[in-house]
């Protein structure tokens, strides 16, 4: 039997609750319920000015890491001149999984600074072809951002960027040694540099984000193929999967051939020794700092790069990557960055767009053209970007120009970086790497 | 009137187990539901599109090398870590269960590592294990340049260091657990004991271990589950690498989550979820007849 007083209790309790919830119900029926109705054409007065001034939030959401203090600023900005439109930005290192994430959830952002394709091909963005954007920036850029299943263009690039080698000159000067056009020349150098400095890392790979190593194989060992057929036509083959035209496993094939000297610089310690559990911040930092002579990144680094060591831009310069065969030329990749999509499930597309105005008109794409240290791909923006990427510009005119990585959902960067890092740790001689890359890659393009 | 009054009194905790059933039934049985729903679709996790490939999924993931990798790692992780956490931790709530002035702080320096984020935690380790920069490195270069090598860069030595990384940072939790299972015997069992003629040993033998074996149950349950599900101090150690060797089931399913497979991920997950329930089943079994009422 429940005692009397704790009944009581409890009858009391449950009233102050219901009590609290009826009160909540009667204070929004008397917003609504008891206000004397106005006239219907006062009231569409009423909402047209309302929708004028509506105060919309528009959701930016952001993966550059190097680029996230600088949005801030300019949203703030934005903010405090715009009366109605309010934007919140919003940085996830993790980026196509937290993108992939509030898609699942529906916590859809109105601008993304990246997607995947399998997010354009599930119609996740909106068709931006005919953005007016377009008129300031030249063809080629917008060509080279076409989704290559559909020719659409679904984001807009506000500029371009190179990812090629960086290296030391004033080491390299030192030593008399020029940028190399070929493996065996790398080679050359990197042992060059050894002899000359022990206690310096020639090359320095940070395998343990694995990206940074699996990007390579669209750049050096896949440059071979993409020269040879021409970037049309390796793409080509690459959506549709026909192996016999990618020959990843051919023997003595360029990806073999780019496994086996790999292999000869990892065994001479022409790598640095912790190549499977180095950052990319230790791979930073060690360029910067001049304790390594070459490493392989795109120029975006180039910013923290001198944040650690502003006199590294005397000392840095950039060249292409070199040549995996005899018959091609050195190459570097050139493709579009900092991206922008607007999302086809947004409720606030056109608020998207004034935000979007804003945000690319010059003044603001100088200032972020020089923080990001990549050329604008708009004709009517100038910026200093320095010598460093002056170099990539300069070393980009005669070298083979390489785009984005065409590669099967599920064996990016990562994917492929990985399986380096089973080649460092002793897993595989480069033939049986050649083999496992490619059935690693069929597999990943059946599965799609 | 007093029939249905005591109809209603009589019945009255079944009410009251609706608010947390309700929450129960929105927030694990319906997710599980959905999940045995997507496990069989091809679904990428943000399309409208799913299509229904029934048990394909499942049929894959046996025959699906790194997931079967992965199952191994997670096995070894999940049966040695807990080992190691419930010796250490028991063998740590003896030593700080006596009356020494310096126990309340060898208790809190040890439950301390606890309460931090196992990701931080991780990092933290991994500028002490870096190769070159790390502190036991420089350590190891004066005194012993032999061992100085690159830990986690080595496949068959990472996942260990990990296990004792996990063991170390963990092993206040189950500590705490068998110090409170030690501190309810009574002492008068240990008096009799000794006047019986019972050296420490045999004490421990045959009360002590006995009368701790729900603490033991307890720690064995949640460091099981903990262990099995392991994944943020392998991501901030070794991102699953090198290669795949530190690769947790946990760890797959994120990978395979995000890379646009998530029927797949979702089949994987109920199979994890089958993977930690043996192990749990069994030690159950195990247990259900030892425990000793006071």
């Amino acid at each position: 039997m429940i005692p009397m007083k704790k009944r009581v209790c409890a009858g009391i309790l449950a009233g102050i609750m219901f009590l609290g919830l009826t009160a909540c119900g009667q204070k929004e029926s008397n917003e609504t319920g008891t206000d004397t109705p106005k006239p219907v054409q006062e009231q569409e007065e009423k909402n047209s000015e309302a929708a004028k001034t509506e105060q919309v939030t528009i959701k930016f959401f952001n993966g550059n890491v190097e680029m996230v203090d600088w949005y801030n600023e300019a949203i703030d900005r934005f903010n405090a001149q715009s009366d109605n439109i309010k934007v919140e930005h919003e940085f996830q290192k993790e980026g196509t999984s937290a993108l992939q994430t509030k898609f699942a959830a529906g916590d859809i952002p109105d601008i993304t600074t990246m997607g995947t394709q399998q997010m354009i091909d599930a119609g996740k963005f909106v068709d931006l072809t005919e953005a007016k954007w377009w008129d300031r920036i030249d063809p080629s850029i917008k060509e080279i951002s076409a989704d290559v299943k559909t020719g659409k263009n679904f984001y807009i690039p506000t500029n371009t960027m190179i990812t090629a080698t960086i290296y030391n000159q004033k080491i390299f000067e030192e030593l008399n040694l020029q940028p190399a056009a070929t493996l065996d020349e790398f080679t050359e150098n990197l042992r060059a540099v050894k002899a000359a400095y022990p206690d310096k890392d020639p090359l320095y790979f940070s395998g343990k984000e694995a990206w940074t190593i699996g990007m390579l194989f669209g750049y050096l060992p896949d440059a071979v193929e993409r020269q040879r057929l021409g970037e049309l036509e390796y793409s080509r083959a690459a959506l549709e999967g026909d192996i016999s035209k990618l020959k990843f496993s051919e023997p003595g094939g360029p990806l073999e051939t780019y496994i086996t000297w790999l292999g000869v610089l990892w065994e001479e310690g022409l790598i640095n020794s912790n190549v499977l559990t180095a950052t990319y911040d230790d791979a930073i930092n060690a360029i910067a700092k001049g304790d390594a002579a070459v490493i392989f990144q795109g120029m975006f680094t180039i910013g923290n790069i001198l944040s650690i060591n502003p006199e590294a831009e005397e000392e840095l310069r950039v060249c292409a990557f070199p040549a995996v065969a005899e018959d091609v030329k050195p190459a570097l990749n050139q493709g579009p960055d900092s991206t922008y999509y607007i999302t086809a499930d947004s409720p606030h597309q056109e608020e998207a767009r004034i935000f979007l105005d804003w945000l690319f008109e010059a003044e603001n794409q100088a200032s972020f053209t020089t923080t990001r240290n990549a050329p604008s791909a708009f004709s009517d923006v100038t910026s200093d970007i320095g010598a460093i990427y002056g170099s990539a510009v300069e070393a980009s005119k005669t070298a083979a120009i390489i785009g984005p990585a065409r590669e099967p959902a599920g064996f990016g960067g990562d994917a492929t970086g990985v399986m380096l890092q089973e080649f460092f740790a002793g897993q595989y001689t480069p033939e049986e790497f050649a083999v496992a890359y490619e059935e690693a890659w069929k597999a990943a393009f059946d599965a799609q | 009137m007093k029939k249905i009054r005591n109809k209603i009194s009589l019945n009255l905790h079944k009410f009251m187990i609706m608010p947390a059933a309700v929450l129960f039934l929105i927030f694990f049985v319906l997710p599980l539901c959905q999940g045995a729903g997507i496990s069989m679709t091809d679904w990428n996790g943000f399309s409208e599109e799913k299509n229904f490939v029934g048990f394909a999924n499942f049929i894959r993931f046996f025959s699906d090398k790194r997931a079967l990798h992965a199952i191994q790692v997670t096995v070894i992780f999940g049966l040695i870590s807990p080992f190691l956490l419930n010796v250490a931790g028991l063998l740590l709530a003896l030593l700080v269960d006596s009356k020494k002035k310096s126990r309340v702080l060898l208790r809190m320096v040890i439950y301390l590592p606890s309460i931090i984020s196992p990701l931080i935690m991780g990092y933290l380790w991994t500028l002490i294990l870096s190769p070159r920069t790390g502190v036991l490195d420089q350590i190891l270069q004066r005194f012993e340049p032999s061992l100085s090598f690159d830990w986690m860069g080595v496949p068959d030595k990472a996942l260990w260091l990990i296990i004792i990384v996990n063991v170390w940072q963990f092993v206040g939790g189950p500590m705490m657990v068998y110090l409170a299972g030690l501190q309810s015997i009574p002492k008068e069992l240990y008096e009799s004991a000794t006047i019986d003629g019972a050296g420490k040993v045999q004490a421990f033998q045959n009360i002590t271990w006995p009368l701790l074996y729900p603490s033991a149950k307890i720690n064995i349950f949640n460091n099981i589950i903990g262990s099995m599900a392991v994944f943020d101090i392998i991501m901030a150690i070794t991102l699953g690498g090198p290669g795949y060797a530190t690769e947790s089931l946990s760890i797959y399913i994120y990978r395979q989550s995000f890379n646009g497979f998530a029927g797949y991920a979702t089949a994987i997950a109920l199979i994890m979820f089958l993977i930690i329930a043996v192990p749990i089943g069994l030690t159950l079994g195990w247990m259900r007849n030892k425990e000793i009422e006071m």
